[in-house]
């Protein structure tokens, strides 16, 4: 019953977000008054999202004991929510500030870089010990597999982007944020494709929901990171409603699985 | 401990049962005959010792899985459903 209100809540929101957003994709900006009034709604719903997400993966710590493998996990993920709290805000002062744009890189994009670093070591980590159960009859190898396959393409994109960035006459801090994001995003998305693999044997099972939840979610940030690059890069501005529904949906689906991983560690 | 032995077949099927709500059925089947085969227990029939080995080894698994406090509350149903 928890679990649907949650869902309800998490997916309603996002939906009315995005029925909200989405029309600007054909009639463009609309009036300043409005754009301001879009620009703190979805800021503060976005870090709300987070702050559940922070708060609840912290409290998921509690119960578990300080020899439990998925202890180590659990802190990278939950440190790694708090970090993009922390960075979510930033970015959210400085747009304020900045009257809608801010500036790049800013001490902002270093949290994402932190917060990033953190939510690999924690699915990584999550991965081992899982694998350390001696449960899954493959031993692992078609998530290795899968993470195989995506990383290919990920490589080369990224030497594509490297080769591009290579020739362009950039700001030092500017080039190392535009190598950062695709790099850090490619990485959380290999291991993201192998938990995932793992995760689908656990079919209907809430342990596979909470990570589901937290994994599709990653790959939606990484889809939002990466259409920013790329609308940024070609000046597609007016395709700025996608970016914003895609980090809601990220955000949002971070704060459910880490709902849903406390009700799990708590018996609730 | 009421009973002198526990079939095997009863084991399996109470660990599955339980298990599944958490890891989905086929983790918990393979839960089920992997604690098993690991304690190399293979007879038809399990002793208390034989029980309460597998439901350490199986809460300790689960506790990475589900957390320590869930994993004993599902490793006290899993004993209910044997009836220990």
């Amino acid at each position: 019953m928890k679990k649907r209100m949650l869902d309800y809540l998490v997916f309603g929101l996002c939906l009315a977000w995005a029925v909200i957003v989405l029309p600007r994709l054909f009639t463009g900006r609309w009036s300043p008054e409005v754009e301001s009034v879009l620009t703190w709604a979805g800021g503060l719903m976005r870090l709300a999202f987070l702050a559940v997400a922070a708060i609840a993966s912290t409290r998921a710590l509690w119960p578990l004991d300080n020899n439990n493998p998925a202890r180590t996990s659990q802190a990278f993920l939950a440190g790694g929510f708090t970090v993009y709290l922390i960075a979510q805000t930033t970015l959210f002062v400085l747009t304020i500030a900045s009257g809608g744009t801010p500036p790049y890189p800013s001490v902002a994009d270093l949290g994402f870089f932190i917060a990033m670093l953190l939510l690999i070591a924690g699915v990584a980590v999550g991965i081992r010990s899982w694998l350390k159960l001696g449960l899954f009859h493959d031993g692992g190898r078609n998530a290795a597999k899968a993470a195989a396959v995506v990383a290919v393409p990920m490589v080369i994109g990224i030497t594509a982007v490297l080769r591009s960035l290579a020739s362009a006459d950039l700001p030092a801090a500017q080039m190392a944020a535009d190598i950062l994001y695709p790099v850090l995003d490619s990485i959380l998305v290999i291991v993201t494709v192998a938990m995932l693999r793992l995760n689908l044997m656990m079919g209907r099972g809430t342990v596979g929901a909470v990570w589901r939840s937290l994994l599709v979610g990653f790959l939606a940030m990484a889809a939002g990171d990466v259409s920013y690059s790329f609308f940024a890069g070609f000046n597609l501005d007016a395709l700025d409603p996608v970016i914003d529904v895609l980090y809601t949906v990220a955000y949002a689906l971070y704060a459910r699985g880490a709902v849903l991983q406390l009700m799990l560690v708590r018996e609730d | 401990m009421k009973n002198a032995g526990v079939s095997r077949t009863a084991v399996i099927s109470a660990i599955e049962e339980v298990a599944t709500d958490y890891v989905g059925e086929l983790m918990a089947r393979a839960a089920s005959t992997n604690h098993l085969r690991r304690l190399g227990i293979e007879g038809e029939l399990l002793s208390a010792e034989n029980v309460n080995a597998v439901m350490q080894s199986l809460e300790g698994a689960l506790a990475v899985l589900v957390g320590d406090r869930t994993a004993s509350v599902a490793t006290g149903r899993i004993r209910r459903k044997i009836g220990l």
